[in-house]
């Protein structure tokens, strides 16, 4: 019998067109390869559908891996994941001591250059994890807003591998991929035109409007 | 002789529980620090129903300052920037804020530049506004849990580099406690 993985998109954007997609489908395509049978359930949209999160928890059971992908914000993880895993650990903390112990693996990235940034959102990860029985499978953190290349690539591969043979991602795969894809320098000079090309090219807003303080103190 | 004017408290507060129970405990908090000077403008989360940020930056490259989402975040998060303290009080969620706390969180992206700048080395927001309140986060545990509080404090300290803030305390809260005096009493060992 096939294996059976469930991919949650914690990226509030959703399964086409985030960052946590395209992450996702790096390693689902692996998975598949490998003759895993796949779900996908975008939790932004699972948390806010009538019976949605009913639905989320029983796929949840149903499934021998769950990868979890999502952005960093504001130094943890988005509400509706969070919303998410409320769900979860309130059905299985209760319900599923005696039931099978799906393993979680998570990756989780960000839009600053330094993946150690995402340390604090894994850890919540893997206390979720203990909090809804499932057992820890092991990290991907990466930085730089963007899909990786060169030594990321290699390392969301080998991740992918890992995860296809029924392996943990290691401490190894996890160093490899969590150094800063670039000088910090040159990515903030970098990011800050980006910024200003985006408003300007997009909403025609100008950088001396990019600092407007609409709420400043009376 | 003119008063010093009273400071303003805006505490998010995202337990989970609503109705009476929280509304007499944000009451309690008022009378706790009626007479320190403070002045509490709370918002009881679960009651809210605060949309989740949907990631677009709009309130980075479109509407500068301003979320794109017109509803009560917009005016938490101008409640927040016009007050001296922001206490996010929370049950303790995976080490965590609950979702409707970082519901509210998430949504204060506006306060913040998009650029970038260095902060102890790290690549942080640049500051939207000329001052940002001091932040005291108010975990909630059943009992002692040194990993979650280990996270939590992580997490608080995290935000205030993060929210610009100038002073950051997080304060771990088990079940039995008194909230309000807890609070009063890190307000005014660390705030005052």
């Amino acid at each position: 019998m096939s294996r059976r993985a469930l991919v949650l998109i914690g990226s509030p954007k959703g399964q086409t067109g985030s960052n946590s997609a395209r992450y996702a489908q790096a390693i689902a395509a692996r998975l598949e390869e490998a003759g895993w049978r796949l779900d996908w359930i975008h939790v932004h949209e699972a948390v806010t559908t009538e019976g949605g999160a009913g639905e989320l928890v029983a796929k949840v059971d149903a499934s021998d891996l769950v990868l979890f992908v999502a952005p960093l914000y504001v130094d943890g993880l988005p509400a509706p994941a969070i919303r998410a895993f409320e769900s979860i650990a309130d059905a299985r903390g209760v319900a599923a001591k005696d039931a099978r112990k799906p393993k979680l693996a998570v990756l989780i990235h960000c839009g600053f250059v330094e993946p150690a940034q995402n340390a604090t959102a894994i850890e919540m990860c893997r206390l979720f994890a203990a909090a809804a029985d499932l057992e820890w499978f092991g990290a991907l953190a990466f930085g730089g807003g963007g899909i990786p290349r060169k030594r990321g690539a290699l390392a969301l591969r080998a991740a992918a591998d890992a995860l296809a043979a029924g392996e943990p991602i290691s401490e190894e795969i996890r160093r490899a991929a969590g150094r800063p894809v670039m000088p910090r320098w040159l990515y903030g000079l970098g990011g800050n035109q980006m910024w200003r090309t985006q408003a300007k090219k997009r909403y025609g807003v100008a950088p001396k409007e990019l600092r407007a303080r609409p709420y400043e103190p009376r | 002789m003119c008063a010093m004017p009273a400071k303003i408290v805006c505490v998010l507060d995202g337990r989970r529980e609503a109705g009476d129970g929280q509304a007499n405990s944000l009451r309690a908090l008022d009378g706790a620090l009626s007479g320190h000077e403070w002045r509490v403008t709370g918002y009881r989360l679960a009651e809210l129903d605060v949309a989740a940020c949907r990631g677009c930056f709009a309130c980075w490259v479109r509407t500068p300052g301003v979320c794109i989402i017109d509803d009560v975040g917009r005016e938490i998060a101008e409640s927040v920037i016009r007050s001296d303290v922001l206490i996010l009080l929370t049950p303790i969620t995976f080490g965590g804020y609950a979702s409707a706390l970082k519901s509210a969180v998430d949504r204060l992206i506006p306060l913040i530049l998009p650029y970038f700048q260095r902060i102890d080395g790290e690549v942080h927001h640049v500051k939207r506004y000329e001052r940002y309140p001091s932040l005291l986060g108010v975990g909630l545990l059943p009992g002692a849990d040194p990993k979650q509080e280990k996270t939590f404090r992580t997490v608080v300290e995290r935000n205030g580099i993060n929210l610009h803030a100038p002073t950051v305390r997080a304060e771990v809260v088990y079940d039995g406690a008194d909230v309000p005096e807890a609070i009063a009493r890190a307000l005014s060992e660390t705030f005052s």
